[in-house]
This record gives structure tokens, sequence and C-alpha cells, in this order.
């Protein structure tokens, strides 16, 4: 395993986050403290409606807490305003979700290639390092295992769904975002697949050196991260009920 | 809208192009539809108002100006009385007159209207702009029993210089009662105007005469029969004529000699000037002609709803995509900016397309509009009008896709990377 980042900067902070989904409800997630590091593979577990999806949501920005500070990279998203919030998400976080990632109708390449046509400084750090995004998706691809030439022509639809869950993850590192925010990516793949997704999907991480928050309920999983989370261990809310 | 979203939007259109395809059909031929029908309204104008260039007045029977209009230059309908031969020489003798060209109607031949006139008629008829007849064939008539033919008489009858040619009674096409004892020879074949000329069989007054000597009220005369040969012996000076053509030396004269006609005591006459009879005759096709342009932009209409149904029934299997799309960066505008480009590349397609159609129905059916109606459609670029119309057409779908767009901009605001399905 990698050593962990030091850095005093977390790559993320929440703080005395409190959200309810709405105004009438009780509230979904409360969160005193949580930190992740810098390079750091956190696994998150618990079962469904324990507030992990909401969890994500607030790191993505998606939604915004009543109060408290979402902080990515020291910078307290909750405060931003919805353009900017989605400016930043696009800058700094890749997402990879459970399944059908990927929009039908591009190429494999087109696709990884999709979140640097949203982020300038995506596409800037990824043209510095490869030369053209299109030359950085191919080697993205060929590091995922997969041959972006190979697959130019036939539609993303009918890759394997291990193929597609790879493409997304490459799309979700083009760019070297500093936090990958990954939902239940492997619950579609079998066990050996499975395996061989997660160190491909840590490889690629820690060369482009991104946090992954991993969520799933699969706790076989756990033991190839740095550290594993119930959920009921942050959020106040399940403690309480 | 940027040049992404652009390619983007097409790229998921060309992955829905079945929808799509048959979107941009009805789209394409609703669009046909208006810019045909102004097209046609256009020539239709044009070409009437071609076929009477150089003509300063016409003069017929009391009738309406219009009627008078479409029989004597258009050969629609038909005369309801004709003008006695002496009031045809007082008319031509008026000081303003500079020439007049009498012309009697009321026979055919297989379908094509015959007009007996001079031979002055092939010097002073003009149409389109101030152009004079040509002669693809032979000569004006000269001997008593020669046809000069227009040019779609001779294609369509297949006749050549020489021919013989029979004249029927009346302009039935039954063609009951034949002047088949006195026959006519082909000296003549008028090349193509675009004019009812085509679709004319030019013979002297004094033909129309020889073959009416033994008839009376649209009947031989029974027991009395005059030979072709016996008849050339004969006066032929015509009793009547339908109408005159006339040149007058100066426009200035126009409303004296008018008023003289209007005003002459021998009979009731009509002195009619063609531009603003064919005026007339558009103000009585305007309510036709708006409710056609009218009944266009309903097609259109229904068009833009059909795309309007394609992409918000579209909304819901798409949600998935628009979710994946703002998890990597699309923001709601950028969703907004899609949808509004789907419906741009929709309706220019369409526009394209439709523009297209046009000209390939004109190619195709050019030949039978020119048969059938006699009017020449000519194939022309787009008009600025037209151009206007294909800018509206697309204006309006991009504003008609923005209901879509909306949507799902609201959508993507609220549902946000969460996929739904």
């Amino acid at each position: 395993m990698a050593p962990l980042d030091t850095t005093p900067i977390p790559r993320v902070r929440l703080s005395g986050v409190r959200f309810r989904w709405h105004r009438r409800l009780p509230p979904a997630l409360e969160i005193s403290e949580l930190s992740i590091g810098r390079g750091e593979r956190l696994f998150v577990h618990g079962p469904s409606g324990t507030g992990k999806t909401t969890l994500l949501s607030l790191l993505g920005g998606v939604v915004v807490p009543e109060c408290g500070r979402v902080e990515i990279d020291g910078t307290d998203i909750a405060r931003l305003s919805g353009t900017h919030r989605d400016r930043f998400r696009a800058d700094h976080i890749g997402f990879l979700f459970q399944l059908f990632n990927l929009i039908p109708y591009l190429s494999a390449a087109e696709n990884v290639i999709l979140p640097c046509q949203f982020s300038t400084a995506r596409r800037r750090k990824t043209k510095r390092r490869h030369g053209t995004v299109r030359a950085a998706a191919g080697a993205l691809l060929h590091h995922m295992g997969l041959d972006a030439d190979a697959l130019s022509g036939s539609p993303v639809a009918k890759l394997s769904v291990g193929q597609q869950q790879r493409v997304a993850a490459a799309r979700a590192l083009i760019g070297e975002p500093g936090l990958l925010i990954a939902d239940e990516p492997t619950s579609a793949l079998d066990a050996d697949n499975r395996q061989a997704f997660l160190d491909l999907l840590f490889r690629e991480a820690e060369r482009a050196g991104a946090t992954v928050m991993f969520v799933s309920h699969d706790l076989s999983l756990a033991s190839a991260f740095h550290r594993a989370l119930a959920i009921s261990d942050v959020n106040l809310v399940t403690e309480k009920a | 809208m940027s040049l992404f979203t652009l390619t983007l939007s097409i790229k998921s259109l060309i992955n829905r192009w079945v929808t799509v395809s048959l979107t941009i059909a009805t789209l394409a031929f609703s669009t046909a539809l208006l810019l045909g029908v102004e097209r046609i309204r256009v020539e239709a104008k044009a070409a009437f108002a071609d076929t009477i260039s150089g003509i300063d007045t016409i003069v017929g029977a009391r009738s309406g100006s219009v009627q008078l209009l479409l029989y004597s230059v258009f050969r629609i309908g038909n005369a309801t009385n004709n003008i006695s031969w002496e009031s045809y020489q007082d008319i031509s003798q008026h000081p303003s007159v500079a020439w007049t060209v009498p012309i009697s109607l009321g026979d055919s031949h297989r379908g094509f209207r015959v007009m007996g006139t001079t031979t002055e008629y092939f010097q002073r008829y003009r149409f389109g702009r101030r152009r004079t007849l040509d002669f693809s064939d032979g000569k004006p008539f000269d001997d008593l029993f020669d046809a000069v033919l227009g040019a779609d008489v001779a294609r369509d009858l297949g006749y050549e210089l020489g021919d013989p040619i029979v004249v029927a009674h009346g302009i039935g096409s039954a063609e009951l009662a034949k002047h088949d004892d006195k026959p006519f020879r082909v000296v003549g074949i008028l090349a193509k105007t675009g004019t009812p000329v085509d679709r004319t069989v030019h013979v002297s007054l004094e033909a129309i005469t020889a073959i009416h000597v033994d008839w009376r009220s649209g009947a031989r005369i029974p027991g009395q029969s005059v030979s072709a040969d016996a008849v050339r012996k004969m006066d032929l000076t015509p009793e009547t004529v339908t109408a005159v053509l006339i040149g007058l030396n100066s426009r200035l004269g126009l409303f004296t000699f008018q008023r003289f006609i209007n005003e002459y005591r021998e009979e009731p006459l009509l002195a009619i000037l063609p531009g603003v009879a064919l005026q007339e005759l558009w103000g009585l096709l305007g309510t036709a002609e708006s409710a056609l342009s009218m009944i266009s932009s309903f097609v259109l209409f229904t068009g833009l709803l059909g795309m309007v149904t394609m992409l918000l029934a579209g909304l819901n299997e798409r949600r998935r995509e628009m979710a994946i799309l703002r998890s990597v960066g699309a923001r709601p505008h950028t969703i907004l900016g899609l949808f509004v480009a789907e419906s741009l590349v929709i309706t220019v397609a369409a526009a394209i397309a439709g523009l297209a159609l046009v000209y390939g129905l004109l190619a195709g059916l050019q030949p039978v509009i020119d048969a059938h109606w006699g009017l020449f459609v000519p194939i022309r670029p787009p008009s600025d009008r037209d151009l206007t119309i294909l800018i509206l057409i697309t204006a309006s779908g991009v504003i008609a896709g923005l209901c879509p767009a909306l949507v799902a901009y609201h959508r993507s605001l609220t549902d946000g990377m969460t996929i739904r399905t």
C-alpha cells in the first residue's frame, strides 16, 4: 500500500454538517467531523437508507447542508454559488457509478475525454501531461487494459459490463481530479472481475494522485482500502435512530 | 451554445435516427408545402402578368372586366357577346389608337382553342419582358386555310408543317360538330412562350368567317353547303369579333380612350386596362390564397408540435444521459443548450430537406404542370421571400424547442447526478 500523504490540509473535511432533504423532514445526515487524507482510499459501507447517498450528494455539491462546512482541498463548497459548485465539481471530482455510466452514442475515447470538455483545469492538466486529450484517453484506456483504437468503431453499449466500468474509471480519472467518488461501481461485476477492477482503479488513482472514496455494501472489498468506515460510525442521525 | 454542444447534440440525434428522421421528414414536408404554395402563387402571378405585356387596353362586349381579361387573353371562359365589325372600325380609327388586333374565339381543335386574328398579332403580341413571338418553324398564315400552332399544340398533338387539321365548332372536348368540309393546313409553329399562346391554334379572321358561312346558331344549315373553293370567292369580312387588343399612341390618352369606349352609343362596350383587371382578379383570389397559406402554416405548426412531442417523450429515457453529463461537469445551462441545439439541428435539416424537396418536385412536375395548366414554373434560386420563410421556420423550431429544453434544464437542476430510471 502507498504511504499516506501527510499534507496538513486534508483532501476532504466535513465539520458540523447537518442536512435534511426537506425542511419538514428530520435530518438525514449529521456529521460532526470527518477527514479524508490525500491519496487515502476510504471504504464507506452501511445498509441503504443510512445516509451513504446523502454523503455523496454533499461531497459532489449536488446538495448543500443547512449548516456546517464541506471542504474539498480547503474550499468550502457549501458556500459556493450553484454555478461555482458545478465548476468546482467538474475540476476536482471524478465520479463512477454502479452501471451504465457511459453516453451510449459516444465512443469509448469520446466518453473518456468528456470531463475535459467541461473543465478547463482538467483539460490543461491532461494536455500538459499527454499533449492532447485524445492521447490521454488512449493512454488511460490502455492502462485500464483496453485498446482505444479497437473500441473506436463499436458503440460503447456493445462493451461488456466490466469493459464499460473500466472506460468509466478512465473517464473519472482523466485530468487528475483530486477526489474520486465511486458509488458501488463493482456491484455488477463478478468476483474475479471485481478484484481486477479494484486493482486497476487503485493503480490509476495513485498515478493520478487521487483520493478514493468508495461506497459499497460488499464488506469483502474493505480489506483493500486504507480505512473502512461504517456510515453509522459518522452519521449521528443513525446513531440516534 | 458551443461547438461541442452542437457536436454532442448531432451525435445524440444520430443515435435516435429513426424517430429523428421521421420528425425531420414531417417538418420537411410542411416546409416544402409552404415553399411550394408560395412558389406557385408567385409564378402564377408572374405568368399572368407576363402574358399581357405590351397591350395597353382590351375592348370587348360589356361584361365584367375580369371576365373579359380571362377570355380574351387567357382563353378561360367564354365571351357573352361579340363586337360588331362596324364598332371595331370605329375603335381602330380613334385618334389615340396606334394599332389594333381583333380576335375571334369560339372554336377549338382537339381541346385547344382556335383563335381568328390578323397577322399583325404575331408582330404586336408581347410576353414576358416585351419579347416578341418567334416562329420555331414556318411562317404566319397567308392563305385562307392556313393555321399557325402554339408550341404546346404542335408538341402534344405531334403536328408538323403541312399537316391538315380540322376545326371543331364550339370549345367542348366532345367535338360533336366539325368543320370537316374546310380543313386547315399547318404553315407555322410558334416557339414556346410559357403563355396561353402555346395552347392556341391561330387562323385568320376571314377563315373563321369562312368556316361559318353555312352555319347558323351553332349548326349547319340543312341543305346548304358551301365548298372550300366556293367560299374563297365570297366576301369574308367578319360580321363580329370577340375582342380587340389595342396599343395606344401614348399612355396619356388611355383614360380619354376608355371614356370613349365606355360611352360608345352603338352598342355596350367595355375597355379594360389588363394590369388593373389582373389586380382585380388577384383581389378575388386573395381569400383562397390566404386560406392556402394558412393551411400550410397549420401543417408546419403540426410538424413543430410533432418535434416538441418527440423531444419531450425522449426526456424520460434520456434522464440517465443527462445525469451522466452532469456528473462529468456539464452545467444545467449546458443541458439547456444541448436541447436547443437539437431542435436547431432538426429544423435546419428539415428546412434544407424541404427546400431540396421543392426543387425535386419542381423538376419532376414542371412538364406536368405545364401540360395541364399551361403554367411554366421556372426553376430559380430561392427568393428572398423563400429565405425569409426558411429563417422563420428555423426560428419557430428553436422557440418550440425551448419547451423541452426548459423541462430538461429544470430536471437537471433537481436530479443533479442522481440517476433515476
